[in-house]
C-alpha cells in the first residue's frame, strides 16, 4: 500500500456501490493489472463530465440542452410522468409502455435524510404544465412511506392548483409471476388496486 | 407444531449438544446456572428470532467459542410438514435457512413457528412500563397478522419523518405530506390491537378461570391513547395538538403511546391484586395468547415453561396444567423434578454445566 494507492481507494470508496474491497480491487486493477485500461477511461469520462448534463426540461441526462425524449415531437407533451432518479425513468423506457414526457425529482421527501422539497428538481414542473397544457400526471414514485410523502407534497403543493389530473402507477403482483410467491404486502395492494375483469 | 431434535453449538454455555426430544413434552432439570433457561430460549427464538431475555444477540454468542452461534431444528408443522430450520447469530446479525434454503426477508418467517414462554419475568407485563405491553402486544399481532407488521413498520416510519420535521421546524407542508399516511397506519395498527385485545380478553378470561379458585371477572383492557379507528380522527387529532406537539418536537399522541390493563372485579389489577392473583393473570395472559394463535392459524404452539410454578398454591398450580390444550408439547425446566400434580408423560433431561443427558427411567 502507497500513499498514492490509498488515495484513490479512499476516492472510489465514495462512490455508490463502492466499499473498501471493492474500491481496492478497482483501483488494483485500473492502476496495477490493467494500467492500458485506464487511458481510455480517463478519457470518456472527462468527454462525458463536458457533454453530459440535466435536461434543463425534464432533467433526464441530455448532451444538449434538451434530452431525446424532450426533443421527440412524437412524445406527447400533455402527460408527465413522474420519477424519482433516471434509472426509474430508463426503466419504463424500456417497457415502451408510456408515451408521454418525464419529470425527474432526484430524490424524496425525508426530513430524516435532510432532503426537503428545495433539494427536489420541482422549480420548472409549474410552467410544464402551464405551457404544454398538461393533463394528466403520472406518479411512478416508489409506496413507501416517503414515496407517498412526496407524492402528497407534489399533489397541494403544485398539481392541484393546476387542475391536472393525477394518477399513481399501479403496485402489485409482477408479471408472469403467481400468486403463492408473492409476499403478502405486495398481494395486499395487488388486491387493493383490482380491477373489473373483461 | 412440535420440536423433534434441536443441536446447538457455540450458544451462550452450551458448546455442542443435540436435544431430541422427538414430539413428547420434556422436562430440563438442574441446578442453577446450569443452561436449563438457555435451551428453552434456544427453542423459543424460532417464532420470532428474538430472545425473550434479551435484545442484544451478541450475548447469544458463546464467550470463548468462534464467534458464531447456530441452531439447528428439527419440527414437525401442521402446515409445513416436517420442517428443518437454522439459526446462524453473529456480531449482532442473523440468519436464517428454511430447508436448506436461505431466507431472504426475516418478516417471513416470523410467526410460522409459535411458540409461547412462560418465564418468571413475565410479571413485567403486568408491573413494568408500557413499552414491555407494547411489545408483547405487538409480536403477539404480527405472529399471526403479517399486514400488522407492514402497518406498524410504516407508521414507525411515518412518525419518525414528521417528528424530524417538528424538531427541525420544517415547513408546514412538509410535515402535512407525512401526515395522511401516519394517519392511516395509525387507524389500521388501533384496529387490528382493538380486535385483538377482544378476542385475547375472551381467552384471557376462560384460562384464569381454570387456574382461579373463584370467579374474579378477570380481564384485558385495551387502553388506547386516541380512541380513533379512522385516519380523519387522527388528522384532527393531531391538527388540534400540533401547539404542543411544537413546544415537545415530538408527536405526543398516537398508538406509540398506547397501553392495556390487566384487571380483576373491574379494578387494575397492578394496584388491587394479590401476588397469586397476579401471577394467575400472566399465566392466563400468556395462556390466552397461545390459544388465540392457535384458533387463528390452525399451528398448535409449542409451550415453553421455565420454572414458572414455584410462586402459585398447589390448587392453581393444577389448575395451570388443566388450562393448557390438549395435544400441546411442553417443554419446562425446574430445579427439581416435577410434582405430582404436573404429571404428563415426561421425557427427563438432566442438564450439567451446559450438558444434557437423557435420564434412563
Amino acid at each position: 500500500m502507497t500513499p498514492s494507492f490509498e488515495k484513490v481507494q479512499q476516492l472510489l470508496k465514495r462512490l455508490p456501490g463502492l466499499g473498501y474491497r471493492s474500491a481496492e480491487r478497482v483501483a488494483m486493477h485500473l492502476l496495477i493489472e490493467r494500467p492500458q485500461d485506464l487511458k481510455p477511461l480517463l478519457e470518456a469520462l472527462e468527454d462525458a463530465s463536458q457533454h453530459l448534463q440535466r435536461c434543463v426540461e425534464c432533467g433526464n441526462m441530455a448532451e444538449e440542452e434538451l434530452c431525446h425524449i424532450c426533443q421527440n415531437p412524437q412524445r406527447d407533451a400533455r402527460v408527465i410522468c413522474l420519477v424519482e432518479h433516471v434509472p426509474d425513468l430508463m426503466a419504463i423506457e424500456r417497457s415502451s409502455a408510456f408515451r408521454g414526457r418525464y419529470h425527474v425529482l432526484f430524490g424524496k421527501l425525508s426530513p430524516l435524510h435532510q432532503v426537503g422539497p428545495e433539494d427536489l428538481n420541482l422549480q420548472t414542473l409549474p410552467q410544464r404544465l402551464e405551457r404544454d397544457q398538461v393533463e394528466e400526471v403520472v406518479l411512478a414514485l416508489s409506496n413507501d412511506v416517503e414515496g407517498e410523502a412526496t407524492c402528497h407534497y407534489i399533489q397541494e403543493a403544485i398539481l392541484d392548483p393546476a387542475g391536472v389530473t393525477v394518477t399513481r402507477i399501479g403496485f402489485g403482483l409482477p408479471s408472469g409471476g403467481g400468486v403463492t410467491m408473492a409476499d403478502s404486502s405486495t398481494l395486499r395492494s395487488a388486491l387493493e388496486s383490482r380491477r373489473s375483469y373483461q | 407444531m412440535r420440536f423433534l431434535e434441536v443441536r446447538l453449538s457455540d450458544y451462550r454455555n452450551i458448546q455442542l449438544q443435540a436435544v431430541a426430544v422427538e414430539g413428547q413434552d420434556a422436562f430440563v432439570v438442574g441446578p442453577n446456572g446450569q443452561g436449563k433457561t438457555n435451551l428453552l430460549e434456544a427453542l423459543s427464538l424460532v417464532t420470532a428470532l428474538r430472545s425473550f431475555r434479551t435484545s442484544q444477540n451478541r450475548t447469544l454468542v458463546r464467550w470463548s467459542g468462534g464467534g458464531e452461534a447456530r441452531l439447528f431444528f428439527r419440527l414437525e408443522h401442521e402446515n409445513l410438514g416436517p420442517t428443518e430450520l437454522e439459526l446462524a447469530f453473529k456480531h449482532g446479525s442473523k440468519q436464517v435457512w428454511l430447508d436448506g434454503e436461505k431466507v431472504k426477508r426475516l418478516g417471513e418467517v416470523l410467526g410460522r413457528f409459535p411458540t409461547v414462554p412462560f418465564s418468571s419475568q413475565d410479571i413485567q407485563l403486568l408491573r413494568g412500563a408500557p413499552q414491555a405491553r407494547r411489545q408483547f402486544l405487538d409480536l403477539a399481532i404480527a405472529a399471526v397478522d403479517a399486514t400488522y407488521l407492514e402497518h406498524l413498520r410504516r407508521f414507525h416510519q411515518a412518525l419518525k419523518e414528521r417528528n424530524r420535521c417538528l424538531k427541525e421546524r420544517q415547513a408546514e407542508a412538509v410535515r402535512t405530506a407525512f401526515e395522511p399516511t401516519l394517519a392511516e397506519h395509525a387507524a389500521a395498527v388501533v384496529r387490528l390491537r382493538k380486535q385483538a385485545m377482544q378476542q385475547l380478553s375472551q381467552h384471557l378470561a376462560e384460562a384464569y378461570q381454570t387456574i382461579a379458585t373463584e370467579d374474579e371477572a378477570p380481564e384485558l383492557r385495551y387502553l388506547p391513547n386516541v380512541d380513533a379507528e379512522d385516519p380523519y380522527s387522527f388528522l384532527q387529532l393531531w391538527k388540534e395538538h400540533l401547539e404542543r406537539d411544537r413546544v415537545m418536537e415530538s408527536t405526543q399522541r398516537g398508538p406509540h403511546r398506547d397501553d392495556f390493563s390487566l384487571r380483576l372485579f373491574d379494578r387494575r389489577a397492578r394496584e388491587y391484586g394479590s401476588e397469586g392473583q397476579q401471577r394467575g393473570l400472566v399465566l392466563s395472559l400468556r395462556l390466552a395468547q397461545a390459544r388465540w394463535f392457535q384458533e387463528r392459524t390452525g399451528v398448535q404452539p409449542v409451550i415453553l415453561a421455565d420454572d414458572i410454578l414455584g410462586e402459585l398454591d398447589p390448587k392453581r398450580r393444577a389448575g395451570f396444567w388443566q388450562a393448557l390444550m390438549p395435544h400441546t408439547q411442553v417443554i419446562a425446566s425446574g430445579t427439581e423434578l416435577p410434582r405430582a400434580e404436573q404429571s404428563r408423560p415426561w421425557k427427563i433431561w438432566q442438564v450439567a454445566g451446559g450438558v444434557f443427558e437423557p435420564q434412563i427411567s
